[in-house]
């Protein structure tokens, strides 16, 4: 190498390392968008549950709970998504999308805060940005 | 250097180096597999491909910006550099794969182009968190399919050296964008800390690599060397050089390999015509200074590659004052003659 | 936004379009204008070069009418 390109070497990975970090820091500080777990409550006890709605349908199993610390909506994931990244919004009344409940992710049950007047959940693929299907009670 | 070009330029070496690339490879695909059935029996066959391959073109890519820097703070590194051309192809395939399957997976499906539809699925180009991170790695993969496919020898003499140079000096734009692909992108679904982890330490040792090989070059090349009275400049003494080896040593903005053998000592320019490698790091081979990086060869009397090839460097003239070596800073042109001095 | 990927879209696609009509011509005839080393090699190297071809045909281009004018 020429003394050109070695100095030319050695500007850029100064550059990388100033840029780099930074970037990645605000990415991570930025990630929790929707996770997986920290929308589901912590401590919630068997005791007390009041099951006020149920249905079944494209292998999910939704259950609107009643717990003393609120209303809960249980998504059971039966089968295997398609989707590598699928979140839950709740429905409006008029079947359009509506607020962000939570991430969905491999095989098992899943809970997160929601109204007690939850009509259904849209079931979102984030990576396509489209809507996988609609459940309704 | 060759008078044709061939397909691919195997020997031995290049043949061991390549299996081990290869077993390398399918290695971790199989381990990759087995380890994600065993903990995430659900995956599908198509997210564990992409995930595969997505995760061996980054480890690769780690190891390829690793053997510059080291092989420039310790020659026993030299080695990896040889074939370094062929690793970079294989990582840009395990890329080609990734990017391939996760654009069927993710973008066939709709009724818009699958290249227009990674741009265009996700617009949120103003928030981080959510920002539309396929578009990174689709610019990356570009970058590399531009390196990989003009990897062989006849696109280094075409395109120039330069222009060559320039253009394989984009990996690392390469790197950063596809760090940014990671951090933005498979952690948006996957947010753990061990991935998370591994490419921060990653990231720190290449950078650390390639800062410390940067300051060592940096030294050598601002160090300033003593005067005689006639301007010629002081190199070291004789004893100073091993049997076959050289002294490298600066001269303004150049290089200048000065060589011991037979009991004679020559100097020439140190950089190689093929690809700029360090002949002062090379050793003498069968009478001819041997490039460490690619293994061209030139005659240290004249700076002339031995016939039918027909690369040349600049020479220099020597002269000894006891056993102290002095330099000419003035080159010659490119393959002059110059009688070796005798010590 | 969509306007600007738009133009990057269109940009590549012909890029890469001209790349491989380039690459044609490179394959059966481009490629001992621009360097005749490569006559004495076999057709299979002319096919390994083929996707560098494509890829910088810009920087290709020009050195072919230099090669044509001599």
């Amino acid at each position: 190498m020429t003394s050109d390109l070695r100095k030319r070497h050695l500007i850029m990975w100064i550059g990388i390392i100033a840029i780099i970090p930074a970037l990645m820091v605000i990415a991570v500080i930025n990630i929790p968008n929707y996770p997986k777990d920290n929308q589901l409550s912590k401590g919630l006890t068997v005791n007390g549950e009041t099951v006020l709605k149920t249905v079944e349908a494209e292998s999910l199993r939704l259950r609107l709970l009643e717990l003393r610390s609120g209303t809960f909506l249980e998504v059971q994931v039966l089968q295997p998504l398609k989707s590598s990244s699928t979140a839950v919004y709740a429905l409006n009344n008029d079947l359009s999308q509506g607020v962000f409940i939570g991430q969905i992710g491999s095989k098992g049950p899943y809970r997160f805060p929601a109204a007690g007047n939850l009509s259904g959940i849209s079931v979102f693929d984030t990576i396509k940005e489209e809507e996988i299907t609609k459940i309704q009670f | 250097m060759g008078l044709n070009y061939q397909t691919v330029l195997w020997n031995k070496h290049k043949k061991v180096y390549d299996k081990l690339i290869v077993a390398f490879m399918l290695i971790y695909i199989i381990l990759f597999a087995g380890l994600t059935f065993a903990f995430n029996g659900e995956t599908t066959i198509e997210t564990l491909i992409i995930r595969a391959f997505g995760t061996l073109a980054v480890i690769m890519l780690h190891i390829i910006l690793a053997i510059g820097p080291l092989s420039r703070l310790n020659t026993r590194f030299l080695p990896l550099l040889y074939n370094r051309r062929h690793l970079g192809v294989s990582m840009f395939l395990a890329a080609a794969v990734h990017g391939v399957f996760s654009i069927i997976q993710f973008h066939t499906l709709g009724n818009v182009n699958p290249i227009y539809s990674v741009f265009t699925s996700n617009l949120d180009y103003n928030s981080l968190a959510n920002f539309p991170f396929q578009v990174l790695g689709f610019l990356a993969l570009i970058i590399l399919f531009f390196m990989a496919a003009t990897s062989h020898d006849f696109w280094l003499k075409n395109l120039s050296p330069k222009t060559w140079k320039r253009l394989h000096m984009m990996v690392y734009l390469a790197y950063a964008l596809i760090i940014l692909h990671v951090f933005l992108g498979a952690f948006q679904q996957e947010t753990s800390p061990f991935t998370i982890g591994f490419l921060s330490i990653g990231f720190v040792v290449i950078a650390v690599l390639h800062l410390a090989a940067g300051f060592k070059e940096r030294r050598t090349d601002i160090a300033k060397a003593e005067k005689d009275e006639v301007n010629w400049l002081y190199v070291c003494t004789v004893d100073e050089i091993e049997e076959n080896r050289a002294k490298i040593f600066t001269v303004g903005k150049e290089r200048v390999a000065v060589f011991k053998y037979e009991g004679k000592l020559s100097a020439i320019h140190n950089v190689c015509k093929h690809q700029g490698g360090p002949l002062g790091e090379g050793k003498i081979v069968d009478g001819c200074i041997t490039c460490p990086w690619h293994g061209y060869q030139y005659l240290p009397g004249n700076g002339q590659s031995p016939p039918p090839f027909t690369e040349k460097v600049a020479t220099y003239e020597l002269k000894l004052a006891a056993d102290k070596i002095y330099l000419n800073p003035e080159a010659f042109p490119e393959g002059t003659e110059v009688q070796p001095v005798n010590c | 936004m969509i306007a600007v990927i738009d133009v990057f879209i269109t940009v590549l696609a012909a890029y890469f379009g001209i790349g491989v009509l380039f690459g044609i011509y490179f394959f059966l005839a481009g490629a001992r204008r621009i360097d005749p080393l490569i006559e004495d090699s076999k057709w299979t190297v002319r096919l390994l070069l083929l996707p560098g071809a494509i890829a910088t045909w810009i920087f290709l281009l020009p050195k072919l009418f230099k090669n044509k004018k001599q």
